[in-house]
């Protein structure tokens, strides 16, 4: 099993209605496993914030691993205590 | 057909105005909005002018597309000299204002010289009238358009006005329209002020003509449908004060004046919180499907009653950089710089550079009738801003910007006056975000987010955003380039995901519009054009190379917490990458504009008017 805990900002957050999800994943599981158990348990995800049939993200979001890296491989293996951040990609006003 | 743009020209000395037909060839190659005022800058004012003096224009001008059907078009632009940077100084704004002004049949307005008294100009369709505003003079924006358009007996006029930081030639004030937008940076309202032009109303009844209304009409409705879909969904629902938890969380919020990128109070300042206490509606510039404004009122407590629209680079300011944990007074806070007519941003950043200031011991003088500045102290916060509007005590140095704040306080305090060549900086962590880092040193206009968005290249996963290295060049040139174009055509940077090509599609609403023939090339140099033509004006104006950088604390502070934790910007990382950009730009390593590449531009014109600058420079070499 591997813990990973997704952190959500934004309109995820707001339809999501919580600011964390904790996904418990088989072992080697991937970021796209990640994203598609997200999915299974926050289906007002699904079309505004994640593209339909584990596509990853709809284009105006970014994925970060970790608050680190962004757009990592969606094939990219997961350790135990990832924290996976899906954020609106920022602009000004 | 449309007959060509018009242009009026003011002589506020002599209480008189004479229309002109802008050249085709600056609509060609410059576009209109940025393009087009930085063009018009260039011819009217002299190298060298005062920026608050009655040499110095104060240029005027909607994009091609403005008072059309094409979603987010209903926007202009203004420039003049800045009084900040003493380089170009442009700025946007947008709403009823914009499509009035175009209604009129003008596209542009140079205003020169100064009244002797205070005035307002009234252009009533082709009539230009100049009033007296002795009566308006110290009277907030928002109460000065009502009084305007009690007095012109009609509710349809649309105004654009300063406060009483314009009046007093705050260095950062901005010029406000419909209330609360805001042609915001540069201190562009200090100039109207030095003109002693209290406000522009107009009234505008002519249809605007384009040349394929029929096609046109097809392509904005697809626009228009495209931009209510989840590409915009964010600045629709929560806005872009929804980038407060996601800097935080990226160690990109700068917080106590840039002292460290994460700030402990951002939940309580977040755009999440915002929206769920305190959002009222929304509302829109015309011709928009998205409507990003977001329209907040506090409904209890010490600040029961506070109106006020806010964006993530007012909230940053006045919230985090200043240590400010709660919405109220941060929302006053925006409703008072727009009644004031001061730059949010710019206010943010002074303000917090005196509360550092104070915490240092550097300044110790309390300003009779404020509390002085200090990090949280929401009250001293509220307390300054009439005060910086009015130049009274603390408020006169803080007015200056923290450029000359630092130089005339000294004692070490240019380490944290964070400005880039004068111009504030926004709520970005360079440290963190290293290709926005080159694109604030070395942008036209200063420490801005809005001509270079290079963030976008540091989230956009294809680099290491925190190492500077070779390549980021030619990435900050193009989100550069890019900007240009959508702010010379004008279209909101907020519709651009809309596109699936965006050079391609908006070069067919533009020859739509205008008749012109455009393709997605032409318009990618168009927007080189702009950046070549401020980036010219700046050389004339005295640019160097030492011009372009940052703040001393970015070179030598780490960040102490967060992601970012332990990193800063290196003199060296800085100095490859814009050695990279000029090299992408075609220009020499001093990052002057060769004849050569002007004339590829072909900006011949602007490269006779700048050879004698250059051969200045190689004189001054030798
Ligand atoms: S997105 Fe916002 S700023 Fe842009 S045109 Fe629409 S309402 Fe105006």
């Amino acid at each position: 099993m591997t813990h990973v805990t997704v952190e959500l900002f934004g309109m995820s957050r707001l339809l999501a209605g919580q600011t964390e999800v904790e996904l418990d994943l088989a072992g080697g599981s991937s970021l796209r496993d990640a994203l598609a158990a997200l999915a299974q348990e926050h289906a007002a995800l699904v079309g505004p914030v994640l593209a339909p049939n584990g596509g990853g993200l709809h284009p105006c979001y970014a994925l970060s691993l970790n608050g680190r890296s962004f757009a990592p491989d969606l094939d990219a293996t997961l350790g135990p205590g990832d924290r996976v951040l899906i954020l609106s990609t920022p602009a000004g006003g | 057909m449309e007959p060509g743009f018009r242009l009026l020209v003011i002589d506020l000395g002599a209480s008189s105005a004479s229309t002109q037909v802008v050249p085709p060839s600056y609509v060609e190659h410059y576009l209109g909005g940025v393009g087009l005022v930085v063009r018009l800058l260039w011819d009217y004012c002299p190298p060298g002018a005062d920026p608050l003096g009655p040499d110095n224009p104060l240029v005027f001008a909607t994009g091609a597309m403005a008072g059309t059907l094409v979603p987010t078009s209903s926007k202009h632009a203004v420039a003049a000299k800045s009084p900040l940077t003493g380089f170009v100084g442009d700025s946007l704004s947008g709403g009823p204002w914009s499509l009035a002004f175009r209604r009129t049949g003008y596209s542009a307005i140079v205003v020169q010289g100064m009244a002797p008294t205070p005035t307002y100009v009234f252009i009533d369709d082709d009539t230009v009238h100049f009033r007296p505003a002795t009566h308006l003079w110290g009277r907030g924006s928002y109460e000065t358009e009502q009084l305007i358009r009690k007095e012109l007996g009609d509710s349809a006029v649309r105004v654009s006005s300063i406060g009483p930081a314009g009046e007093n030639k705050v260095r950062y004030a901005c010029i406000g329209n419909d209330g609360t937008r805001q042609a915001g940076r540069t201190g562009l309202g200090a100039v109207m002020g030095s003109k002693r032009l209290k406000a522009i109303a107009v009234r505008g009844t002519r249809a605007v003509q384009v040349a394929n209304h029929d096609r046109l009409v097809q392509v904005s409705i697809d626009l228009l449908k495209r931009g209510q879909g989840p590409a915009t969904e964010k600045y629709r629902i929560l806005g872009t004060v929804g980038n407060v938890l996601s800097l935080n969380r990226l160690g990109a919020l700068p917080t106590n004046n840039f002292q460290r990128s994460t700030f402990p109070g951002a939940e309580a300042v977040s755009g999440e919180y915002l929206y769920q206490r305190y959002f009222r509606n929304t509302s829109a510039c015309p011709a928009c499907p998205i409507a990003c404004q977001h329209n907040y009122r506090v409904t209890e407590g010490e600040y029961q009653g506070t109106r006020a629209q806010l964006d993530y680079e007012s909230l940053f300011a006045l919230g985090p950089l200043n240590g400010i944990a709660s919405l109220p007074p941060i929302l006053r806070a925006a409703q008072l710089c727009d009644e004031l007519g001061l730059d949010t941003i710019s206010t943010g950043v002074a303000l917090a550079w005196a509360a550092e200031c104070y915490q240092r011991g550097v300044l110790d003088e309390v300003d009779r009738g404020a509390l002085h500045p200090a990090f949280g102290d929401y009250e001293a916060l509220l307390r300054m801003l009439p005060r910086i509007a009015t130049r009274s005590g603390l408020g006169d140095l803080l007015a200056e910007g923290v450029k000359r704040a630092s130089a005339s306080v000294g004692q070490g305090s240019e380490h944290w006056a964070m400005h880039a060549k004068g111009l504030e900086l926004p709520g970005y962590e360079p440290r963190t975000l290293k290709t926005l880092a080159l694109g604030l040193a070395t942008g036209t206009r200063g420490g801005c987010h809005n001509r270079s968005a290079a963030y976008d290249v540091d989230m956009s996963g294809t680099v290491d955003r925190f190492r500077g290295e070779v390549g980021r060049g030619p990435l900050a040139a193009e989100t550069e380039d890019l900007a240009a174009t959508l702010d010379s055509l004008i279209l909101c940077k907020f519709i651009r995901r809309c596109f699936d090509d965006l050079y391609a599609e908006s070069a067919r609403l533009f020859s739509l519009t205008t008749g012109l023939n455009s393709d997605a090339k032409e318009l990618r140099r168009a927007g080189q054009r702009v950046v070549n033509l401020k980036k010219a004006f700046n050389i004339r104006e005295g640019w160097t190379h030492q011009d372009d950088t940052l703040p001393p604390r970015l070179f030598s502070d780490p960040l102490p917490d967060g992601v970012g934790q332990g990193v800063s910007l290196g003199r060296e990382e800085l100095e490859l990458m814009i050695a990279d950009y000029y090299q992408a730009r075609g220009w020499t390593a001093q990052g002057l504009i060769p004849e050569k590449k002007l004339r590829e531009l072909g900006m011949g014109d602007i490269a006779a008017q700048l050879r004698e600058v250059h051969d200045g420079h190689r004189r001054h070499n030798l």
